[in-house]
């Protein structure tokens, strides 16, 4: 789910910077440490729509280098993945365990546990080395198709997440099939 | 079977009888009394007895029949042999329940007799009764009183609590005496004596004995009586029964006799067995075929062999054969026949397959013994104490391993092994596992409520002890916290919980549960591991929530996960791997060969270092270095996308996060790979353009080893004056191979001054080498030097006629693209702009020298001293400009100094003399490549190149007429001013070297901004302005 959120934010400036331009550095410098990192409590920084100067505070001047903390709070566009949260990703690795689906910068694997039984192997279907096809041949889960599926647990991991979902309930699975090769 | 048989030699048969009866019904009415009393006692479950806490959960286990069979089992012998328990049927119970029951049956007669005196039919039915029910009432006291210690469980079975001592024998009870007998007819020996004693009770006398019995111990027959004289009458005219050895047992050591026989535990096909006898004891042998419902088995082992013992005589072969162990080795035949042995060929009894005998064994045509064995005599099952270890069973299977598909077969074998030995230790700890107290219940874990009122509650546990857990509710039930038996809850965990392996073979491994299954009554895990992404399965006893992302085990003997690492052995000398898993006491390291586990002692230590500085050339010839995002468009990976974690030469070794083999690491070539747009290494932009401005990773630990390789002469110390070579370099030390010894030593840096590069090619000017060796060994000088020597070295033979300065070299039509101002390109070098780096790397390859660093690593703005009189024509920053042309430039520039060399002479110098004369500083230091500059009585601007400090002299080319002359440094008035956007060079201060576009000159202070962005601000003496790079 996506939410617009203040975010504290501690940024170390050198000495060099202070200057006229100190404020756009700073934006800069958030723009360019969170975008694309995930926090545990906020989920992906998408973006950092606003880093207001009214809410940047000059900060410590540490001892030892002369760098100086700034505290700042910037607003940004976050996606958080939650639990039981039903969403729309697209496959990009398939592999005898399950598979890996992306959606935006979350990595989502299923493991063929959660699979549907007919599709993981126990009545039926399994992995061909290419896809995870179904019994009956209908549902055939392979690069760059599109599924449903239920996310059931999130991890943060050094600025990442990586999510389990699963495709073992009703209306979750196979929901494109997508074009040809690519996606 | 348990020999034990006990009768009770009282006088008449219906006697007998009656106390069978008596027997009978004591079970039942104990166990009903039992029943009662544990109804009434079952709220008491905060005992304190360990005895009794241990003891039912055994029984749990038991079925129930066995349970109540086992009601008057002896505690002093379950004491004994607990872990055989498991193993007694029923009627084998029964006998030893018998036996104990009937002993107590039997005292309490012969009080009864005494007092009474009271024999034979004397006893009628009603007193009888009377005296069971008085007896009962009696022992149902005991239980009620001891029950209050008991646990009651739902059968209200409790026999936990009864008082043992009650039924230790005593000085008032009859003694006992042993006698020796024949072995095996124990038994036999006790129903002589029964008989007698019922063929006296027929004649209306009693034997005088309280009882017979057949011990566990083989050989003796036990006799209970209270005098001495009726026993040897009791026991006259039985034959086999050894009356001299008559001897008392001690009342200690009466209840011993008693004590349960371990029962020989039968074996099953492919059992893990122990040989505890002869050469073999302790070795670990496989049960192959069972015989005699297994008691007897067929079991394959290593054998040990002694060839030599038939070449010695019989009596030196018996000595050897009991004082020398012979090694485990597999059978060879043709081994034996070499050493004269005879090998034959023969079935054994209980198979028909064909073996090779030898010395009375038999041998299978793998080289294994096999061999008949007696369980419990000479194998006994391997317990947990004594499970096969890994190597063992790596021993064990070295035969197949080899034999079948080499390599390959042994990796899978190896992981079959350890699947095995999982299995194994998963056997020895069900056992185990139930007798542990808390099913791996840990503070903080969610557990379930399986048994009670409020089943299915779920909470967390906030305390526990040994048999209890406190949980708090994790639903607001209004109850508070809540305590429960630890039996009563289970640990629970959902699927889509992180969680760290505490326990068992994974330990220390964490993952996302994908599925929870219940395999063989016993929740399963299955886990995705965090590191490489494959799955495990893991009982959830062994699991706990955790939110830290463990990569396994990370570090063994200093090397960790995603190291690069040395091999040794192996195919190639040189051969390189990651580490892609970190085992126990080996890594499994990813080759080009593909992944292979090595011992640590196998590696030769790391190639990180190098691998940072490395740089590799993708498909489209641009640079890429570790960390760097790459696309594979070719071979076995093609498509995928990965990080580089390592270079090598050529090889890629790359990481893909979606890869679940090999940690995720595969190799590919470099030329098959493409950079990823925009994922420049570090991931921060800022960062990247830095490390690329200085010329790769500078390491701000590592040794420097730009002294690698370089010949060099030691200035002090006991080496004075030796020369050699540096084959090891460290921040402090070098160690110098000597020419003239064969021998290493170490020197301190600042001891060693370098005389001339890897071929020992000599500076020209040693000197002044040498001083700035001295006064500058600063790790960021020493590379300049370094640098610098090949370039000096290796043009000289270029040069052989020192070829005149001006000699307008012809230039290649790609270098000169890169000129500044475009025009005359036929004759400008400007040796300052992007190939001026070139020269450093002339004497080596390209790629080579870049790997090294040497070019670069020395041109930190840190340089401190020397960077003064620096040239500003050898930045870095031209050598590594972002967009990765320095490979096109080097491979050019060489020829061109085939050509132009006079261009490229003055270069070195210029670059040289510098630092060498220091009194050039403030005055002339503008007068450098590149610089732009105002001639005497000429308006126009010109370019100097070819700058030879030497003579002062440079070329000026006329910025706009392309006019050449040659200058001398005073002929020129002045450098021109830098103006907003030209492009300055910093060629004193602490910024030498530094390069931009001139932003404004304000007051005193020109600021100007750098290739990466960054703003800075020198003295505007500082600064002069030069031909654009490009």
């Amino acid at each position: 789910m996506f939410y617009v959120k203040w975010i504290p934010h501690s940024v170390v400036l050198s000495p060099v910077h202070f200057g006229p331009k100190l404020y756009s550095t700073i934006t800069r410098l958030v723009e360019s440490s969170v975008e694309g990192t995930a926090l545990s409590h906020y989920g992906y920084i998408i973006r950092v729509l606003e880093v207001p100067e009214d809410r940047m505070r000059g900060g410590v001047i540490e001892y030892d280098s002369g760098e100086v903390t700034y505290e700042v709070e910037y607003k940004a566009l976050v996606f958080r993945p939650f639990k039981n949260e039903v969403v729309d990703s697209v496959v990009v690795d398939v592999n005898q365990l399950g598979f890996f689906a992306h959606l935006g910068p979350l990595r989502i694997f299923v493991s063929q546990h959660l699979f549907p039984s007919d599709v993981n192997g126990i009545e039926g279907g399994g992995f061909d080395g290419n896809s995870w096809v179904s019994e009956d041949g209908v549902v055939a889960i392979r690069e760059g198709v599109g599924v449903r599926l239920a996310i059931i647990g999130a991890t943060v991991e050094e600025g990442n997440i990586t999510a389990v979902g699963t495709i073992n309930e009703d209306f979750l699975g196979l929901i494109d099939v997508g074009e040809g090769e690519g996606m | 079977m348990a020999s034990n048989q006990l009768f009770d030699a009282s006088d008449s048969d219906e006697d007998i009888a009656q106390k069978q009866q008596q027997q009978i019904s004591t079970t039942t009415t104990s166990q009903t009394n039992l029943g009662l009393s544990s109804d009434d006692e079952s709220d008491d479950d905060n005992n304190n007895n360990n005895n009794s806490k241990k003891r039912s959960r055994e029984q749990l286990e038991g079925d129930k029949k066995k349970r109540k069979v086992m009601t008057f089992m002896d505690d002093e012998a379950e004491a004994e042999d607990e872990g055989d328990e498991k193993e007694y049927t029923a009627e084998q119970i029964a006998a030893e329940q018998m036996d104990d029951d009937a002993k107590r049956l039997m005292k309490e007669q012969d009080r009864r007799r005494q007092n009474t005196a009271m024999l034979g039919r004397e006893t009628n039915v009603v007193e009888t009764a009377a005296a069971i029910e008085a007896r009962y009432r009696q022992q149902a006291k005991y239980t009620t009183v001891e029950s209050g210690y008991g646990e009651g469980d739902e059968d209200g079975y409790n026999m936990q609590g009864v008082n043992q001592q009650a039924f230790m024998p005593s000085v008032k009870d009859p003694k006992m005496w042993a006698f020796k007998c024949i072995p095996g007819k124990e038994e036999e020996l006790c129903i002589q004596i029964m008989n007698k004693a019922i063929a006296l009770a027929g004649q209306g006398e009693d034997i005088g004995i309280t009882g017979a019995c057949a011990g566990k111990t083989k050989g003796r027959v036990y006799v209970e009586g209270f005098s001495e004289p009726h026993l040897m009458q009791a026991v006259a005219g039985i034959r086999m029964l050894m009356v001299y050895t008559m001897t008392i047992v001690p009342i200690n050591d009466m209840t011993a006799i008693m004590g349960v026989r371990s029962k020989r535990k039968p074996v099953k096909k492919g059992q893990w067995v122990r040989c505890t006898r002869g050469h073999f004891k302790g070795d670990l042998a496989r049960v192959e075929e069972v015989l005699e419902d297994g008691m007897k088995c067929v079991v394959k082992a290593v054998p040990r062999l002694d060839l030599t013992l038939h070449q010695l005589s019989a009596e030196q072969a018996k000595i050897r054969r009991k004082t020398v162990r012979p090694a485990k080795k597999f059978f060879n035949a043709q081994d034996v026949t070499q050493m004269g042995g005879y090998v034959g060929s023969g079935r054994m009894s209980s198979s028909f397959e064909n073996y090779s005998t030898y010395e009375g064994n038999f041998y299978d045509s793998e080289g294994y013994m096999v061999k008949e064995m007696k369980v419990g005599n000479t194998v006994v099952a391997c317990t947990e104490d004594t499970a096969p270890t890994l190597e063992e069973l790596q021993e064990f299977r070295k035969r197949d391993a080899v034999g079948e598909d080499g390599e390959e077969g042994r990796e899978e074998n190896d992981q079959s092994l350890l699947d095995e030995l999982s299995e194994l230790q998963k056997d020895f700890n069900s056992s185990t596992a139930s007798k542990k107290a808390n099913h791996g219940i840990l503070l903080g874990d969610t557990v379930k409520v399986v048994e009670g009122d409020l089943i299915g509650m779920m909470g967390k546990v906030i305390f526990i002890d040994d048999t209890t857990v406190k949980i708090s509710p994790s639903s607001d039930l209004g109850i508070g916290d809540v305590e429960f038996l630890v039996d009563q809850v289970r640990k629970h965990l959902e699927v889509g919980k992180h969680v760290r392996v505490v326990d068992g073979r994974y330990v220390d491994e964490t993952g996302v549960i994908v599925a929870v299954e219940v395999f063989e009554g016993e929740a399963t895990a299955i886990l995705l591991t965090d590191l490489t992404a494959k799955e495990i399965s893991v009982r959830v006893s062994q699991l706990q929530e955790s939110a830290d992302v463990s990569t396994g085990q990370e570090k063994l003997h200093g090397y960790e996960l995603y190291d690069l690492v040395a091999l040794s052995g192996g195919g190639s000398v040189n051969e390189v791997g990651v580490i892609v898993r970190v085992g126990k006491e080996e890594f499994s390291v990813m080759t080009n060969q593909g992944p292979r586990d090595v011992r640590p002692e196998e590696l030769r230590g790391k190639r990180n270092s190098s691998s940072m500085r490395a740089v590799a050339l993708d498909v489209g010839g641009v640079q890429i270095r570790v960390g760097d995002s790459v696309n594979v468009i070719d071979g076995q990976h093609k498509n995928k996308s990965a990080t580089i974690k390592h270079i090598h030469k050529a090889q890629l070794f790359l990481h893909s996060q979606q890869k679940v083999d090999n940690g995720g690491i595969f190799i590919a070539r470099a030329r098959t790979c493409s950079l990823l747009a925009g994922t420049r290494a570090g991931g921060n932009k800022a960062q990247a353009a830095t490390s690329v401005k200085f010329g790769g990773r500078r390491r701000p630990t590592a040794g420097d080893d730009s002294m690698m390789t370089k010949t060099v002469r030691v200035q002090q110390g006991q080496w004075k004056g030796y020369v050699g070579i540096v084959v090891n370099a460290t921040d402090t030390h070098v160690m110098v191979e000597l020419h003239s010894r064969l021998k290493k030593v170490n020197v301190l840096r600042n001891k060693v001054i370098i005389v001339g590069d890897k071929w020992g090619k000599r500076d020209q000017d040693e000197k002044n080498v040498a001083a700035a060796a001295m006064n500058a060994n600063s790790q960021g000088l020493t590379p300049f030097m370094g640098s610098m020597t090949p370039q000096l070295g290796g043009m000289t033979p270029m040069n052989p006629g020192g070829l005149t300065p001006g000699g307008g070299g012809g230039m290649t039509p790609l270098n000169a693209t890169h000129y500044g101002d475009g025009d005359d390109e036929e004759n400008v070098w400007i040796p300052g702009g992007l190939d001026g780096a070139t020269p450093t790397t002339a004497n080596s390859t390209p790629l080579s020298a870049l790997e090294n660093g040497s070019a670069s690593a020395g041109w930190t703005p840190t340089s401190g001293n020397m960077s003064d009189n620096n040239t500003p024509g050898w930045t870095p920053q031209t050598d590594m400009t972002p967009n990765s042309e320095i490979s096109t430039p080097t491979g050019d520039a060489t020829p061109t100094t085939h050509d132009s060399s006079t261009a490229y002479t003055p270069v070195s110098m210029s670059s040289v003399t510098p630092v060498s004369t220091p009194g050039q500083e403030g005055e002339n230091a503008w007068f450098i490549e590149r610089v732009h500059v105002k001639l005497q009585g000429k308006e126009e601007s010109y370019v100097l190149v070819g700058v030879n400090t030497l003579t002062n002299t440079a070329r000026a080319v006329g910025e706009e007429t392309g006019l050449e002359k040659v200058v001398r440094v005073d002929e020129v008035v002045e450098r021109t001013e830098p103006i907003t956007n030209d492009r300055v060079l910093v060629f004193q201060g602490a910024m030498t070297g530094s390069e931009g576009d001139l932003v404004c000159i304000d007051g005193n202070d020109a600021i100007f901004r750098t290739e990466d962005g960054q703003f800075k601000i020198v003295d505007v003496k500082d600064v002069a302005k030069i031909g654009t790079a490009n």
